[in-house]
């Protein structure tokens, strides 16, 4: 049956680019600034853990407890140098700026390891149930996207930090007026958004070997999933995760392999024409 | 009257034609770099017209040059048509291919036409990639059996000046100032009749059509075309920094770093490959925190504030005449 092992498998890379987005999502939230950076973030992760292993045999899984608080940080001084000055620009300001970042990273990355593949030399026990086999590091993959996406509802829900960053998303200036510092909220949401694209960078390099320039991609993917979704919306961004990767795993088994990295952006641009703020988008005003 | 540099506007069209037909004989001992650099202008420019007039990026701007250049190269290298007529199919194609991508990405706002364009682009070339009518992703070339470098290269000149001046007209025209409170208030505009939609197409077909003839030009030149350069995403990159660094918005921003960029750009590559990007990047950074108008931006408040000095120091502080659009 590989019908029901596509679903299986496209759900679970669904799930973590799902909260790839959701990092994403939860920027653009806050303050509006679309973060093409994004998927770059992801790549530094990403060669973080390769390199934790490759010079100090750390699993990538344990170097989760280094790329998180690293990717908080950078985050952090990412905001305060630079995305903190567009904030309040007009939008085409921070796409600019975000755009420059990523090129940025991804050619300072260039010059220093070189455009070669790195990968991790890791396997896993494929999990057999059902008559469904599932690569281990894909189940690893999911197992996480569940763990990060059920903490981060948690902290949303239940905390005074992620009610505040609810509050802020709904309107900036009510926010304001009930004694919450848009401005701290703003930096703490980049903050997450940033560690949840580096530590999915450590997952990343358990399902492939990676290059310098392979964040566009992976910027491109959040984009996608964030605009099905709908922008501004957590939920949505699980689902549109879920969709895009099914719906990329299903369609490779139907049609010629070359042209499904196409898929996704045809159900995105035929979305947009049905249903111009996503699935289950907040109005883009 | 004092000089003002709004007054020598109309001087620069001859002066730049001057300028290119001294650079030609130069070009026709073998160097094409200041095809290179028109090609960029014009690349440039066409990107300004949309998002410096209408306040949208079009991140898949490459995609009007890489279908120009296709079919351009498609006609050229089938005998189809004389050169002229090819480039000029590469422009309409190109202007046909931005009306309906209009048709989905105009009624979107701010970061999700950014979006739907950047898709657009992959998608796009995704398709070219695994075409093999047009050479898949090996590409193709064109014989180049009657090419004559001078004859690409005064094309080119042509194309350029008709870009730049299509580019002040439009700024000058009541399009202009529909396009204007489009950028500055896009509900507010549709509210006492200013059809967003309409004039948002409009520019991009043009900015398409330019784009398109930018990319048909470049094929006639090189002779090849494979669909990882015709639909490089940095082709556009390129385009938004040069715009970026020389005034969004302005007639001749592009022109200036149009030229400053690819000058500084050619030389960098040439000798370190990979710290050219980390340049662009830099310098979109920059500009953006430091001068987000850009050099035609920065020096005209330059030049408007020792007049409003000088005018004050004369007691005469009224007239503060604006100098958009330079």
């Amino acid at each position: 049956m590989i019908l029901p092992e596509l679903v299986v498998l496209g759900v679970a890379y669904g799930l973590l680019f799902g909260v790839l987005a959701l990092g994403l999502t939860l920027v653009w939230g806050v303050m509006k600034v679309v973060n093409i950076a994004h998927g770059d973030f992801v790549t530094v992760g990403a060669y973080s853990s390769y390199w934790l292993f490759t010079l100090a045999g750390v699993h990538p899984i344990l170097s989760l407890l280094f790329t998180i608080p690293f990717g908080f940080g950078l985050g952090l001084l990412v905001y305060l140098g630079l995305v903190r000055r567009v904030a309040n620009a007009p939008e085409l300001m921070s796409l600019f700026l975000t755009f420059g970042l990523s090129t940025l990273i991804s050619s300072l990355l260039l010059n220093l390891y070189s455009p070669n593949q790195r990968g991790v030399p890791i396997s896993f026990p494929s999990i057999n149930g059902l008559g469904v086999v599932l690569p281990g590091s894909v189940a690893i993959a999911a197992a996480y996207s569940v763990v990060v996406a059920v903490l981060l509802r948690l902290f949303l829900r239940r905390t005074f930090w992620g009610k505040a960053i609810r509050a802020v998303t709904e309107d900036r200036e009510a926010a304001l007026l009930m004694g919450i510092n848009p401005e701290a909220v703003s930096l703490l949401s980049f903050g997450i958004g940033v560690a949840i694209a580096t530590s999915v960078g450590s997952i990343v390099i358990l399902l492939q070997a990676v290059t310098p320039t392979v964040g566009g991609d992976f910027t491109l993917l959040s984009f996608v999933i964030v605009v099905l979704g709908g922008l501004g919306s957590p939920l949505g961004a699980l689902i549109g995760g879920v969709v895009i990767g099914v719906v990329n795993n299903v369609a490779s088994l139907y049609l010629n392999a070359a042209v499904t990295p196409a898929i996704g952006f045809i159900v995105l641009v035929v979305v947009l024409i049905v249903r111009p703020s996503g699935i289950a988008g907040l109005k883009p005003d | 009257m004092k000089p003002n540099p709004q007054r020598l506007a109309p001087l620069a069209l001859p002066v730049a034609a001057a300028v290119l037909l001294y650079v030609a004989p130069n070009y026709a001992a073998g160097t094409s770099l200041p095809f290179i650099i028109l090609n960029w202008i014009v690349l440039a420019e066409s990107f300004n017209m949309f998002a410096g007039l209408t306040g949208y990026v079009n991140f898949g701007h490459v995609v009007f040059y890489g279908v120009g250049g296709y079919i351009g190269g498609l006609l050229m290298a089938n005998s189809m048509a004389s050169p002229y007529a090819a480039v000029l199919a590469g422009g309409l194609g190109s202007a046909l291919l931005a009306l309906g991508m209009s048709l989905p990405t105009t009624r979107l706002r701010g970061a999700y036409f950014a979006i739907a364009t950047l898709s657009i682009n992959e998608a796009v070339f995704v398709i070219f990639d695994n075409w093999d009518a047009v050479g898949s992703a090996p590409g193709f070339t064109i014989p180049i059996a009657d090419y004559l470098p001078l004859q690409v290269y005064y094309v080119m000149a042509i194309v350029a000046a008709l870009c730049v001046a299509t580019m002040y007209f439009m700024t000058r025209s009541k399009f202009g100032v529909a396009m204007q409170a489009i950028r500055q208030q896009e509900k507010t505009a549709s509210s006492i009749g200013v059809n967003a939609a309409f004039y948002k197409t409009v520019a991009l077909v043009i900015s398409g059509f330019f784009a398109g003839l930018a990319g048909a030009l470049a094929i006639w030149q090189i002779a090849f075309i494979d669909p990882t350069n015709a639909f490089d995403v940095r082709v556009t990159l390129n385009s938004i920094s040069m715009v970026m660094l020389g005034g969004l918005g302005t007639v001749v921003g592009p022109i200036i770093g149009g030229t400053l960029l690819y000058g500084v750009g050619d030389y960098l590559d040439r000798r370190y490959p990979f710290l050219h990007l980390i340049v662009l990047g830099v310098v979109i950074i920059g500009v953006v925190m430091a001068m987000p108008q850009g050099i035609v931006g920065a020096s005209r408040r330059f030049f408007q504030a020792r007049r409003i000095r000088r005018e004050e120091s004369e007691g005469d502080g009224s007239n503060s005449r604006d100098l958009a659009h330079l």
